[in-house]
């Protein structure tokens, strides 16, 4: 009995089992039929392999593909560190936000200085602190003691933010900071939000050195916020991309990493019940069945 | 030995071993140089991007010969889809089958081989190429094509015996 053509392609293949490997060998030492047929399969195998694209004959891509990697890869990786280490130096963002806030008060002192002439309803009388009050840039304060003399920092923050409303001022005041003021005399209480001088207890110098610390601790979580909003957008950029390769995946029907259960082995086997052009069904395990026959005979 | 993909040494290390092998796979299923380099390019830059890891070189081999196979058949299908458009509007016949093929210094016959291989189905094509240009064995072509051992041995033969065909009609074997 002689071997069928699948059994000789899978021995010539190198991939043919023990007991019917050694049958093989034997049988084609005095069987004229199989030899010549067996000479023919390797000679297509010989062809087959003298097709193979040569080392020499890809060189050039192999350089140019690497070179872009290279370029465009591996190069990335070095900067990604370097934006890391960059990342760190972000005293250099808060400095910069403190200087932000620290002008933007005095730049509010100072409008409200100039303009604190044109308010009516709060004269500054106290003699002392007049001169003062002209010469430098921080109005002195009224005592509490006297109700009738206030200043400008006696003010509420809504007294002042009325008082820019009135001038035309568009103020855009945001606290991001939850965490409770280090002040040990409470401005939020009778002298914060109630204006009545006589209420409050606390000498209103202490309120005022309040104010400038607030506006500092509030700004700087607000300059935070910014730049945790730049990194969500990056992720999200990097994510888009992600989301992006994914799909292009999905279309493209590509192999997902080491399992070999992904899609495009589930395409793969869908495609191998849709083809059946060169598929008989029942012929696939044929010749497989007919081996095993055939070399339980000799 | 683990593969990080985005790691630099293991990256170098995976391209140097494993570029030959998928260059092959590329070129012989379309069997064009810019296509298959494009193609090979494309799946180290997704090998490098998903940042996996591989238990082992071969694994990471594994992965990118499935993901360039799937890039050439899907190159080889848009082009045959391409072409045939490009025909319907000519309302001319099919050009010889030379057309988009590179020519390679070689022999004839290694001309007329890879000519036939260019004709064999896709499945065939695939299977065939990975058996004989990308040195796997059957187990190791099922892993990467999900489909059982036995199967794969059946297609490689069948795609022998097409090719036996083929060759037989250009006159390769009547010595």
């Amino acid at each position: 009995m002689c071997f069928d053509d699948q059994v000789l392609s899978t021995y010539i293949d190198g991939e043919l089992a023990e007991p019917w490997k050694t049958q093989v060998e034997e049988h084609l030492l005095h069987c004229a039929t199989c030899k010549s047929r067996y000479d023919q399969l390797q000679d297509l195998e010989t062809d087959i392999k003298s097709a193979r694209l040569r080392e020499d004959e890809f060189s050039v891509q192999r350089e140019r593909v690497w070179q872009y990697l290279e370029k465009h890869c591996v190069s990335s990786v070095k900067e990604k560190i370097i934006e890391k280490r960059f990342t760190f130096k972000a005293p250099v963002v808060f400095a910069a936000a403190a200087a932000f806030v620290i002008l933007f008060a005095a730049g509010i002192y100072f409008t409200a200085r100039v303009k604190s002439s044109d308010i009516p309803e709060i004269p500054v009388i106290s003699s002392d602190n007049k001169a003062t009050a002209e010469k430098t840039l921080i109005p002195v304060v009224a005592t509490d003691a006297s109700p009738v003399e206030r200043s400008m920092r006696d003010l509420t923050i809504e007294e002042i933010l009325q008082l820019l409303d009135e001038r035309g001022f568009e103020v855009d005041l945001r606290l991001k900071s939850v965490e409770p003021l280090k002040v040990n005399s409470p401005i939020t209480g009778s002298n914060f939000m109630n204006p009545v001088p006589g209420f409050s207890e606390s000498p209103a110098l202490e309120g005022v050195d309040a104010i400038p610390v607030m506006t500092l601790e509030s700004a700087e979580p607000v300059e935070e916020t910014e730049t945790a909003e730049a990194e969500a957008e990056a992720e999200a950029e990097d994510a888009g991309i992600d989301t992006e390769a994914d799909m292009e995946a999905d279309t493209e029907q590509e192999a997902q990493p080491a399992v070999p259960d992904s899609e495009a082995g589930e395409v793969e086997a869908a495609e191998e019940e849709s083809v059946p052009e060169d598929s008989v069904p029942s012929a696939e395990e044929e010749p497989e069945a007919s081996a095993s026959d055939d070399t339980e005979s000799p | 030995m683990e593969v990080n993909s985005s790691g630099l040494e293991s990256f170098k290390q995976v391209y140097k071993e494993v570029f030959p092998v998928i260059m092959r796979v590329a070129y012989h299923v379309t069997y064009n140089m810019d296509a298959s380099e494009d193609i090979c390019q494309e799946a180290f830059i997704r090998f490098f991007d998903r940042g996996l890891i591989f238990p082992s070189v071969d694994e990471a081999k594994y992965w990118l010969i499935r993901v360039t196979k799937n890039l050439s058949i899907n190159y080889v299908k848009r082009k045959g889809r391409e072409k045939a458009a490009v025909d319907k509007i000519k309302k001319q016949p099919l050009p010889s089958v030379k057309t988009g093929e590179e020519t390679v210094i070689g022999n004839e016959t290694c001309e007329l081989v890879r000519n036939a291989i260019q004709q064999l189905p896709e499945k065939l094509r695939a299977v065939l190429v990975l058996k004989e240009y990308s040195d796997l064995n059957y187990k190791e072509i099922a892993n990467i094509l999900n489909i059982t051992e036995s199967n794969v041995k059946v297609r490689v033969h069948r795609a022998k015996q097409q090719l036996e065909k083929l060759l037989d009609q250009e006159g390769i074997h009547v010595l």
